[in-house]
């Protein structure tokens, strides 16, 4: 793949990404700026963006920039381990169903038809006021509760692909049943699996930002961008760049993951990438 | 060395089950080439996916022994039966590019196959590798060694294929219809590059293929099949020369001959094969056969040998053998 031929918005969507995860790797590293920190001068009520704090600061004087990188942090974990998590489960469960086939994959199907009914946020919802809101129970619930997307997609793939007469080819040269799975079936979900990945770490930041915005994500002190909305809910009128600065951040980075998604969905056809 | 006896195939479709392969017995000796020939839905394939244990879920041997170098197949366990295919056994398809797969290098199949079947390490592996595509005629075989299976054409597919089977060193190789998506020229290739490594390597060959005329130069013994049994097994020269069963003699007046001023040749054959979910009663052939007597609907026949040596299913060389038979001779 070159460089050249790469649309723009893949360019834009990547570069932006890699600037939000330098960034959220590198400040906290070298600087000893404390994102719960106040300036004294901004105590009391939310001061606009000026030279000195570029994004403003909210009500308590902390810089929104600051807390914005900090939340990255947050928001980017969540997405990658809950969409590990996602990722790992739906191809388990995929596998299983689709390669064993029969009664097996009848059972597992229904299981996550009925899975699927369930209203994924209420769920969520109630499993956070029932366990202590933390980090890791959002990583945790979102991960465990969006994997059926991923499953039907794996499953759908692996019958479709075990029919093919080249795995026919494969038994005929004396592989094992697990070899051919894992060698020559599995690396055809590849696609669908790393499209649905980039999709799935956009909601999973999204779900994230929703639970901490009704204050069953990330608890204060800790800044993610999900509070940072909720905290911005009763200045809405009086200082708008509370809630922008955020909003803005979640929405570009959910649409670079989207995009990102679409781009490896052409880009990892061997027959496009010459 | 492979002796099929009385195979019976049976496949599951919704409640009732279609009998694709029906009690046939045929033998492989040593370093020799058996032809299977047939129309599609004869049951060719089946048979050779019966023999390597690789028929699809819904499909059965139901019966019949498959005995190779005395032992029964049916008997191994599954990881036996695992070492059997490949290292034992080739198996070849009709589509090449097909049978290859797509998302990796036709390199990395290859390694991959020497690897599980000789103690070799990966760079060995390799070189054995490009040894064997050179041997089989690709051009330039460690640069095209990292190719994608689409990068190839259909015939050098093929090639690869036979490659990646002789890497394994089988003694026996089963070609299911080897040539039947590629070129004429092509065709004759393929056929030739089986003879050459066929000596080279001292393997026997079962082809299988719905085209006579590719069959007939190079087969030692020649068994035609029809909706899943033998009607007439026997050696080329017979079989062409003095063709018994009718649908043989039908098979071999539908081979074009490359001659502008012969006529085209008039299809003895009435209607299509019919489905194997509803066979014929008696016969199978009976309703396309142009000798039909009215035993025929009744009366399975069972294979007899007859005088030229071949062995034939067909009832008019068994009820009334001498005087039917002359009339049939009459209208060809």
């Amino acid at each position: 793949m070159k460089l050249a031929k790469m649309s723009w918005s893949f360019k834009l969507s990547a570069g932006f990404l890699a600037l939000i995860i330098i960034l959220a790797i590198i400040i906290p590293m070298f600087s000893n700026l404390d994102p719960n920190g106040f300036d004294p001068n901004c105590i009391g009520e939310p001061a606009a963006p000026s030279i000195r704090h570029i994004f403003g600061t909210d009500d308590l004087g902390r810089d929104i920039l600051l807390r914005l990188i900090y939340g990255a942090r947050v928001s980017l974990t969540v997405g990658l381990v809950s969409v590990g998590i996602m990722i790992f489960v739906g191809i388990f469960v995929g596998t299983i169903a689709g390669y064993l086939g029969g009664w097996v994959d009848e059972l597992i199907m229904r299981f996550v038809d009925v899975f699927m009914a369930i209203p994924t946020i209420f769920l969520i919802l109630t499993i956070q006021i029932l366990l202590k809101p933390s980090i890791y129970n959002v990583m945790f619930v979102i991960g465990l509760t969006s994997w059926t997307g991923v499953s039907r997609l794996v499953r759908a793939e692996i019958l479709s692909i075990k029919e093919r007469p080249f795995i026919t080819a494969a038994y005929a040269r004396g592989i094992s049943h697990l070899r051919v799975l894992i060698k020559h079936i599995l690396p055809h979900a590849l696609n669908p699996i790393i499209v649905a990945s980039m999709l799935g770490m956009g909601t999973a930041i999204l779900t994230e930002s929703v639970l901490s915005y009704l204050g069953l994500g990330i608890q204060p002190p800790h800044a993610s961008w999900g509070n940072m909305l909720e905290n911005s809910l009763s200045f809405m009128i009086d200082a708008p760049w509370m809630a922008i600065a955020p909003g803005v951040l979640i929405s570009l980075t959910v649409l670079s993951l989207n995009f990102l998604g679409d781009f490896l969905r052409s880009g990892l056809n061997p027959r496009e990438s010459k | 060395m492979l002796k099929v006896k009385n195979l019976k195939t049976v496949f599951k479709v919704g409640d009732k089950s279609t009998v694709a392969v029906d009690g046939i017995s045929f033998d492989v000796p040593k370093k020799s080439i058996v032809g299977i020939v047939g129309e599609s839905g004869s049951g060719k394939s089946v048979t050779a996916l019966s023999i390597l244990d690789l028929l699809p879920n819904n499909g059965k041997v139901e019966n019949g022994q498959i005995i190779y170098q005395d032992q029964n197949l049916q008997n191994l366990t599954k990881k036996e039966m695992q070492k059997i295919r490949g290292s034992e056994i080739g198996l070849i398809f009709q589509n090449p590019l097909a049978s290859l797969n797509p998302v990796f290098s036709i390199g990395n199949q290859m390694i991959e196959t020497i690897l599980l079947h000789q103690d070799v390490n990966k760079k060995e592996a390799k070189a054995l590798a490009i040894e064997l595509l050179k041997k089989v005629n690709i051009p330039d075989p460690e640069h095209r060694i990292n190719d994608y299976p689409h990068q190839f054409s259909l015939g050098m597919c093929q090639r690869i294929m036979i490659a990646l089977t002789l890497s394994m060193k089988p003694t026996l190789l089963i070609a299911d219809e080897p040539t039947a998506s590629l070129d004429v020229t092509i065709q004759a290739q393929i056929l030739d590059l089986l003879m050459k490594i066929k000596d080279e390597f001292d393997m026997s060959i079962l082809i299988i293929s719905h085209d006579l005329g590719v069959i007939a130069q190079f087969c030692d013994y020649i068994v035609v099949m029809y909706l899943g049994k033998i009607v007439e097994k026997g050696v080329p020269k017979e079989i062409f020369s003095n063709p018994q069963h009718p649908y043989t003699k039908a098979l071999i007046s539908a081979i074009p001959k490359p001659d502008p001023s012969a006529k085209t040749p008039v299809s003895l054959l009435r209607g299509d094969v019919p489905s194997t979910m509803n066979v014929p009663k008696g016969c199978h052939f009976h309703p396309r056969c142009p000798n039909v007597m009215p035993e025929c609907s009744a009366l399975i026949p069972t294979l007899e040998k007859v005088k030229n040596g071949s062995e034939v299913a067909c009832l008019l060389y068994q009820i009334y053998p001498s005087e039917v038979v002359s009339n049939a001779k009459a209208d060809d």
